[in-house]
């Protein structure tokens, strides 16, 4: 028994408190609930790859919006100027601000990109039953969890940034449209991360 | 299969390969990894209800004062406005921007203080051996809401809020800030210091204990 994959035993480690349970014969797929906490138990995740796609494609979706429309406006003295994620970063390299401007580069761009697209080739992988090297595929995944909350970096500051300068005909800035669908990105891949069931990647032949 | 009851107590599964492995005993501080794919699979955590305990009251001590006084104050040409913890969400409130609102608010105060009330109730229930059902529903409450607390991202946010407009005006930190950080810290070891699968192996045990009891 020891060495084998729990699924073949019909064994299902509870997601919640840890417990290797067996699961009852008539509910092998789903249905049985843990004897020490009462969560439901699954062999693998209900429906993983359908609501990681589902997610995952609707993050590319507000993606777009997220970069084309301002996610925040300066005005000083009257004269306002709406930044784009990216026209922000850019403002920032002028200013010489170089360390700053990597940081928003790494948290707005990088970060929602590498998730996005680290993701659908885990689940093109799958999907398609490619034999690839699983452990490298586990680290990929492992990555993409422990970035995903990082890119909330971005609303936090503007939501600092609205408040702390609010000083009406002088300096004050505003929050855009963009930040709404950003805000929507962050969300929505943190939940296509979530849904993934990652012992999918073990069940699939090494390379 | 028969023999599975009896040794389930001495098996575990990998939670990430789903590996069936044997369940050793470790020495204190110990933590035992998946040789298939290098997951966290136990640890042991001495005095973890005492630490957890000591950690989240530190941290819900200085709870209020941060969200309350001012973060960072920023002025310009005698005028200034400061910017606390719970006026950011309620200024993206009043803007419109109720979505926004809603995530920073739950993200940097009703889901950190929520797991802060939490991880005390938890460690009071079961150091003191009662309350084991709402322990329990604790603990499950815990696991679900813990990856949506982002104070560490929320600090990262002041700093370079900080830098941003240090070009254009004056920005001073204020006591606020101080209060948050050191509530950020007490999160984060309280986070540590728990571990919820060791918790639910305490509450098995105890009421194993009762029922034999009775």
């Amino acid at each position: 028994m020891l060495g084998e994959v729990a699924k073949t035993l019909g064994i299902a480690r509870c997601h919640y408190c840890g417990k290797a349970c067996q699961m009852p014969k008539e509910s092998m797929e789903n249905a049985a609930a843990c004897p020490r906490c009462g969560s439901a138990l699954h062999l693998r995740n209900f429906n993983s790859l359908s609501s990681t796609w589902a997610l995952l494609i609707t993050a590319v979706i507000l993606f777009v919006p997220a970069n084309v429309y301002p996610v925040m406006s300066v005005f000083m003295f009257g004269n306002g100027m709406a930044d784009t994620i990216i026209s922000g970063i850019i403002h920032l390299m002028h200013a010489g601000q170089y360390p700053i401007a990597i940081l928003v580069f790494v948290a707005s761009i990088l970060v929602p990109l590498f998730k996005m697209i680290g993701l659908g080739a885990l689940l093109l992988a799958v999907q398609f039953g490619w034999s690839i090297n699983r452990r490298q595929a586990a680290t990929i995944f492992r990555i993409i969890n422990f970035i995903g909350p990082w890119s909330m970096l971005d609303l936090f500051m503007i939501s600092i940034l609205v408040t702390l300068v609010n000083l009406g005909f002088i300096a004050t800035i505003q929050t855009g449209p963009g930040a709404t669908a950003f805000a929507g990105v962050v969300v929505v891949t943190m939940l296509a991360a979530h849904t993934f069931d990652q012992r999918i990647i073990w069940d699939l032949v090494e390379e | 299969m028969a023999n599975l009851i009896e040794s389930e107590l001495h098996i575990v599964v990998c939670p990430d390969c789903d590996l069936v492995l044997e369940r050793h005993v470790l020495k204190s501080n110990e933590v035992a990894s998946c040789p298939r794919c290098g997951a966290q699979l136990y640890r042991t955590k001495p005095q973890m209800l005492d630490l957890t305990l000591a950690y989240s009251l530190t941290g819900l001590f200085f709870f209020i004062p941060a969200n309350t006084l001012p973060v960072l104050t920023f002025s310009i040409l005698g005028k200034f406005s400061t910017n606390t913890m719970l006026n950011g969400a309620e200024q993206l409130f009043e803007a419109g921007y109720w979505w926004m609102s809603f995530l920073v608010l739950m993200c940097s105060v009703v889901v950190p203080l929520i797991e802060l009330f939490l991880l005390a109730a938890i460690s009071i229930a079961l150091k003191s051996q009662r309350f084991f059902k709402a322990a329990g529903q604790m603990m499950l409450l815990h696991s679900k809401i813990s990856e949506w607390s982002l104070l560490e991202v929320y600090l990262l946010g002041i700093l370079i809020a900080y830098i941003k407009m240090i070009d254009l005006g004056n920005v001073i930190p204020g006591i606020g800030l101080l209060c948050f950080v050191m509530m950020l810290a007490s999160s984060v070891l309280a986070r540590q210091a728990f571990d919820v699968e060791t918790g639910f192996d305490i509450l098995e045990k105890k009421t194993d204990e009762l029922c034999l009891e009775k």
